[in-house]
């Protein structure tokens, strides 16, 4: 039986916001199902997301949210869920703020829709590390893979049924926001942006501190660069 | 050329790799399928070792005149060639470790929905 929309909310220690996101998504997209995917955290997270009438699960923390969100694909693959959009668990992104992403997705304006907060004013603003490593991984999709992307690192990404399969159907498909849109764009799916407006942080602490920063640029600058495709690497040897 | 003593003490060391590697199989300890650089590597040990006049010609074609330093790259070589394959097991276990964790926690929601 196919099922409408699918939320899913990777978590980590998030219980002061999650039980206010879920009735949020409740209210604004009634006819949403919502899953979260908890990191184990040592605190009630779990027992609020349940309170609010989510599905809970828990996916080890050192699998990181990659491994939580392709639960959440592959659940929302067998499903059988016509849409998929992943969010943060620390309230940055407003579900009022998604209506027009998901109205988007449903149009068929494309197959993979970022959530971006540099197409307009937003009120949370990365720091320096973070908007270069964001700016250079976005130039490097754009030149690699011709898709022009200005938030590749956005933790709102929406996905259409044909991507949710592509992607659950793929065994060594390693999740990340920047590691699913080039791999998205390479096998021709349509990726798009809209602007999303990111709130500061409500409550808890972000995992991306200036260390994990660095990590995540190093190993998605490593990945992109070992994922050239073949055209391209033979078009830069003939160069030299 | 090595010294008797030099091709005594390669053999030995390949001998001893075989054996604990050997003993590690038999206990259970280590699967066959990642015994392969180990058993490659004693045998290299016991190769220098039963074939000093090879390594001898093996280190001139090579460029390197003094055998022992050409033991010393193939040894370091060797390690990191078992290093990458370790590697490679580790990646591998992962992935499945990775597939099982999302398997139980898929079943977590069919039971708690259940239940």
């Amino acid at each position: 039986m196919t099922k409408d929309l699918l939320v899913i909310i990777p978590t980590y220690n998030e219980g002061a916001t999650i039980g206010s996101i879920v009735r949020d998504l409740f209210e604004t997209i009634p006819q949403c199902d919502v899953l979260v995917l908890d990191g184990y955290s040592t605190y009630d997270t779990h027992e609020r997301a349940v309170e609010a009438g989510a599905r809970v699960t828990d996916v080890a923390k050192s699998l990181g949210i990659g491994g939580a969100v392709e639960t959440g694909i592959l659940y929302a693959y067998r499903e059988g869920y016509e849409y998929l959009a992943r969010i943060d668990g620390d309230g940055q992104h407003r579900p009022v703020d998604l209506l027009p992403l998901i109205e988007a997705l449903r149009r068929d304006e494309a197959d993979f829709i970022i959530g971006s907060r540099f197409l307009g004013e937003s009120d949370y603003k990365p720091n320096l590390l973070r908007n270069t490593s964001i700016a250079l991984i976005a130039w490097l999709i754009r030149m690699l893979y011709g898709i022009r992307v200005t938030d590749c690192t956005s933790g709102c990404q929406l996905y259409n049924r044909r991507l949710i399969a592509f992607f659950a159907q793929d065994n060594h498909f390693e999740h990340s926001e920047v590691r699913a849109i080039w791999t998205a764009g390479k096998a021709g799916f349509r990726v798009t942006e809209r602007f999303i407006n990111m709130a500061a942080r409500e409550a808890g602490t972000s995992s991306f501190t200036s260390l994990a920063g660095l990590r995540y640029m190093f190993t998605n600058l490593v990945d992109i660069c070992l994922s050239i495709p073949v055209s391209v690497r033979r078009k830069g040897k003939s160069r030299c | 050329m090595l010294s008797l003593h030099a091709s005594i003490l390669s053999c030995s060391v390949g001998l001893v790799l075989l054996a604990v590697v050997g003993i590690l199989v038999r206990r259970r300890m280590l699967y066959n399928i990642y015994t392969v650089t180990w058993f490659a590597l004693a045998l290299v040990f016991i190769l220098i070792g039963l074939l000093p006049a090879a390594t001898r010609t093996i280190a001139e074609i090579l460029g390197v005149y003094e055998p022992a330093f050409g033991i010393l790259a193939l040894v370091i070589g060797s390690i990191l060639l078992t290093m990458i394959h370790l590697s490679i097991i580790v990646t591998s276990q992962h992935r499945e470790i990775k597939r099982l964790e999302k398997e139980v926690a898929l079943l977590k929601i069919e039971t708690s929905s259940a239940g």
